[in-house]
């Protein structure tokens, strides 16, 4: 009787610990994905200084850009980087594209996140300053929106999920005893 | 010698071709005869065309040369030449030519896109010439001591056609007087080059390709008129130098040196001394005497001949001489 109830105390506590898991994995997945949205915002910001007021080539700028940030975007542009040092003349809209493409597999963006940030490639790298940076102005704006979408998911949705976790875990207890 | 005008061609040319294009170009460079790599001065590759190498002011034909560059070849190789980054270059596009690493400069030419009748930048890109750069020492042996009087250094217009060597003349003095020259009593002087268009000093990434002293500031790619002006407030120097002038604008910022007590070194296409006077803003700086040597070279024969030197008042000093060792060494750039 004693080794039965110390079994579904046990089975309980396994339950609630994996519904507050599951739930704080999928609040997590929210807010990775505003993070790196906004790290690549910045990081956009400053590929427009970069460009505008420095000149400085591609592959520089995206090695600039990949020593000040973290982990998915940061490889995301060393990606880039080797694809333009490797690629025997390579336009750079392939080494993007090429790059995002296996960033989307591992990414915690959303795939409409990856559609605009696909949209630069074809224009990066082939065109004067103004140009180059009319381009990227008009990704930030882009990011901005998607930044915005993603914060109130993030707050709204995450708590929601955390809570749901424990809520559904609660449940299948209230079940199974 | 082959082997390191071979090593340096691989390094520093060929590198901004394509894989399959490079290929083509090294066997066709290694079966040139001998004593044409050294010579070789051009390098042009046209959509369509097989490749074309020049020596010495002429084409040199190449057996099994029937390799046609392929559209895919010059849009790789001019992604390889602007580093995928036109807004990196953009300036030096807009011009028709790139410098790259070695002081080398990759002319290019295709569809030119308009904005109020000056030339934006270019499209549809469809050849290249890539004109291989040499330091060449003793290129102004002959020159030096028309320039230098009495231990100082004279205000000078180096004069002549297209590939005359004024450019190689110009940089070979300022490695001198950056240097000194104590044969000539000339102490070392601190110089400033304005840079416009890269040939002189040839800098990539802000570093001079080819040797132009250790006492040397440039400012590279700055209008010529602005830079004067910025070197002379911001570096002082005692010579300045810079490339082919000819507007008022220049003129303006070269009269301007000269009464800072800074002494110009210019180059100027011309033809003849005439061609200079017909020139407004040059014409006015003959007027001044602005220059206390005026140098024309002669494209007619070997690149670096001297045609005629004058002094500020006009009058011939010397006949027509040859530039000697100069001249097959001042052939590059």
């Amino acid at each position: 009787m004693t080794v039965r109830l110390a079994f579904k105390i046990l089975g309980s506590g396994f339950l609630l610990a994996s519904g507050a898991l599951a739930g704080r994995h999928l609040a997590k997945a929210l807010a990775r994905r505003l993070s790196v949205l906004e790290e690549f915002q910045v990081a956009m910001e400053r590929l427009v200084t970069e460009i505008r007021f420095s000149s400085s080539p591609l592959h520089e700028a995206l090695e600039e850009l990949a020593t000040a940030c973290r982990d998915e975007c940061r490889d995301f542009f060393l990606a880039v980087v080797r694809l333009l040092r490797q690629g025997d003349g390579l336009p750079a809209k392939a080494a993007w594209s090429d790059a995002l493409e296996a960033w989307a597999k591992s990414s915690a963006l959303a795939s409409t996140d990856i559609e605009s940030i696909a949209l630069l490639g074809p224009a990066l790298g082939s065109s004067g300053r103004e140009d180059q940076s009319k381009h990227l102005e008009s990704l930030i704006q882009r990011l901005r929106v998607h930044v915005d979408e993603a914060r109130a998911r993030s707050s709204k949705l995450g708590a929601f999920y955390r809570e749901m976790g424990l809520y559904v875990a609660s449940l299948m207890i209230l079940l199974l005893l | 010698m082959r082997g390191n005008t071979w090593a340096r061609l691989e390094a520093e040319v060929l590198v901004y071709m394509p894989q399959n294009l490079r290929r083509v170009a090294q066997n066709l460079l290694s079966s040139l005869p001998p004593g044409a790599l050294e010579g070789l001065s051009e390098i042009r590759v046209r959509q369509g065309m097989p490749l074309a190498f020049m020596c010495r002011g002429a084409e040199t034909p190449v057996p099994q040369n029937d390799y046609c560059v392929s559209q895919d070849d010059i849009a790789r190789m001019f992604n390889i030449i602007s580093a995928n980054s036109v807004h990196a270059h953009e300036e030096e596009i807009r011009a028709g030519y790139v410098t790259v690493k070695g002081g080398h400069r990759i002319g290019m030419a295709g569809k030119a896109v308009l904005d109020r009748g000056r030339v934006q930048t270019l499209r549809h890109i469809r050849s290249f010439n890539i004109r291989i750069a040499r330091d060449l020492p003793g290129a102004s042996s002959v020159v030096l001591p028309l320039v230098v009087v009495s231990g100082r250094p004279l205000a000078t217009l180096v004069a002549g056609p297209p590939g005359s060597g004024k450019t190689t003349i110009l940089r070979e003095l300022c490695r001198q007087f950056s240097n000194g020259v104590p044969e000539l009593g000339l102490r070392p002087q601190n110089v400033g080059v304005v840079d416009e268009r890269s040939e002189i000093a040839g800098c990539y990434g802000g570093i001079p390709q080819n040797d132009v002293g250790p006492r040397t500031d440039i400012l590279d790619a700055c209008p010529k008129a602005e830079g004067m002006m910025m070197l002379i407030r911001a570096m002082g120097p005692d010579v300045l130098i810079t490339d082919e002038i000819g507007t008022i604008e220049d003129a303006v910022a070269i009269l301007e040196a000269t009464v800072a007590g800074v002494v110009v070194l210019a180059s100027a296409h011309a033809s003849s001394r005439a061609d200079l006077s017909r020139r407004p803003g040059l014409s006015r700086l003959l007027d001044a005497r602005a220059f206390g040597r005026i140098v024309l070279l002669s494209g007619s024969r070997e690149p670096g001949t001297i045609e005629q030197v004058w002094d500020a008042a006009g009058e011939p000093l010397l006949g027509s001489i040859a530039g000697g060792a100069a001249g097959d060494r001042a052939a590059g750039l």
